[in-house]
């Protein structure tokens, strides 16, 4: 990635300023991932010097600040001892300890990327997302829509509830063949499934359908036929389904 | 080019840096050999240092963040990487010795971070840590013992 010019700002109406009138600037979380790509930036806005590498935990709702690196969240208490240690869980294999030191769960919101091992488990949890201008918007919302120069500042989780995340990998830190995330709160289940490879996505009529054990089955064929499967380099459809079919079972038993 | 200053091993540098340059490549630019260029994506761990304490990929690490850190390379902990090293050598795990210095700064982060060093946690930090020379076992071993864990 060639970069013209990179500034870290001191404010977030500097970084939103800077943002807003420049078509070609681009936002520089932990940057892993960004400088692999092959384009030219005229303005880097780094978020670094904007205070937003926080976790806090306020009347049981989690508040992750977007610079906040993965492997703070790995050894968080909270992201440990809440719902089943989901979110330490859910970023322990991405990359060695040195990667998760720089990437930032921001970075890794906004990237909506395919392979995706937090986008499930957020979905799953129903988390909130607090940006700049737009406010808060739900991440479901959020993955159907285009981010439009605009500024994730936090990610809201809501803890009155419980998780379990389970993931393949061929090997320890290698991609996801497939993520499976299933959370109960209040109103039931919600099931989320990422890495298929296609973008994280609830399986909304699955969910729908889970109360008991006796409907797993059920909800598992219902959860192959609502979402897409597909075979690329790593996987073929076939094995991501049967994978899918078995991490559901165990993260169900898991969780209940 | 923009103006810039680099704390390494305790000593400031005055330098110009690229605006998208990464920390691997200005380190080498101003004479830290030391630290190696592998895979240059975050995944081999080969080019690893501290910064604030804090292991990370300098591959992978924009300079330009570095204002007002502390970067340690592998010449900036000469004797506690002496003594790590005739660890390695004592278990024959130096071998091409390309991916030593970033395994050492991977031990030493590991060492000052964790409480408690099973093998499961050993493995779990420096899973990163890439050896082409296929040394792990012995590597577990070296470290284990450099630990005085069994
Ligand atoms: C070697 C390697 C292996 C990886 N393995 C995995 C894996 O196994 N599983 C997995 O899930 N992920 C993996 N990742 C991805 C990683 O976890 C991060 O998601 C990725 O690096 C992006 O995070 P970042 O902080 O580097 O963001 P950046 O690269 O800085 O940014 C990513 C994108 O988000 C935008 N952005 C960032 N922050 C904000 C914000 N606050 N507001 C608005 N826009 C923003 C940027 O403009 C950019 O478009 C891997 C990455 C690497 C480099």
């Amino acid at each position: 990635m060639i970069i013209k010019d990179y500034i870290l700002p001191n404010s977030l109406s500097e970084a939103y300023e800077l943002l807003k009138n420049n078509k070609k600037a681009v936002i520089i979380a932990g940057g892993a991932y960004l400088r692999l790509q092959k384009r030219e930036v005229s303005l880097a806005i780094d978020l670094e010097n904007l205070g937003l590498d926080y976790i806090i935990e306020e009347n049981k709702l989690l508040k992750i600040g977007a610079m906040t690196k993965l492997r703070e969240i790995e050894t968080n208490e909270y992201a440990i001892n809440e719902l089943n240690g989901m979110l330490s869980n859910m970023v322990k294999q991405i990359g060695g300890v040195q990667l998760r030191n720089i990437v930032t769960i921001g970075g890794s919101v906004c990237g909506k990327y395919n392979f995706s091992d937090i986008l499930p488990s957020l979905i799953a949890l129903n988390a909130s997302l607090k940006f700049y201008k737009a406010g808060i918007m739900n991440i479901c919302e959020f993955m159907e829509n285009d981010l439009k120069s605009d500024i994730l500042l936090e990610i809201i989780i809501d803890l009155n509830q419980n998780g379990m995340v389970k993931y393949f990998k061929s090997t320890y830190k290698e991609y996801s063949l497939i993520n499976v995330a299933i959370a109960r709160n209040k109103n039931g289940f919600n099931i989320a499934v990422g890495a298929r490879p296609g973008k994280a996505k609830l399986a909304k009529l699955s969910s729908k359908i889970l109360t008991t054990e006796k409907d797993i089955d059920k909800a598992c064929e219902i959860l192959l036929d609502e979402l897409s499967f597909k075979t690329d380099f790593r996987a073929s459809d076939k094995y991501r389904k049967a994978l899918t079919k078995t991490l559901l079972l165990e993260a169900y038993k898991e969780l209940v | 080019m923009i103006p810039i200053v680099l704390n390494v091993n305790d000593v400031n540098y005055e330098i110009m840096v690229n605006p998208g340059e990464m920390l691997l490549d200005t380190l080498r630019k101003i004479g830290f050999t030391s630290v190696k260029k592998s895979c240059d994506t975050g995944a081999c761990g080969i080019c690893s240092v501290l910064v604030d304490g804090k292991v990370i990929p300098s591959c992978s690490y924009f300079t330009m963040k570095i204002q007002n850190k502390k970067v340690i390379t592998i010449d900036g902990v000469e004797e506690k990487a002496r003594e790590i090293g005739q660890f390695l050598l004592d278990e024959g795990v130096d071998q091409c010795g390309f991916c030593t210095p970033g395994l050492i700064m991977s031990i030493i982060a590991m060492e000052n971070e964790l409480n408690e060093f099973t093998e499961k946690n050993i493995k779990h930090y420096l899973v990163g840590n890439i050896c082409r020379c296929s040394g792990y076992e012995g590597q577990i071993r070296a470290i284990k013992n450099y630990l005085e864990v069994s």
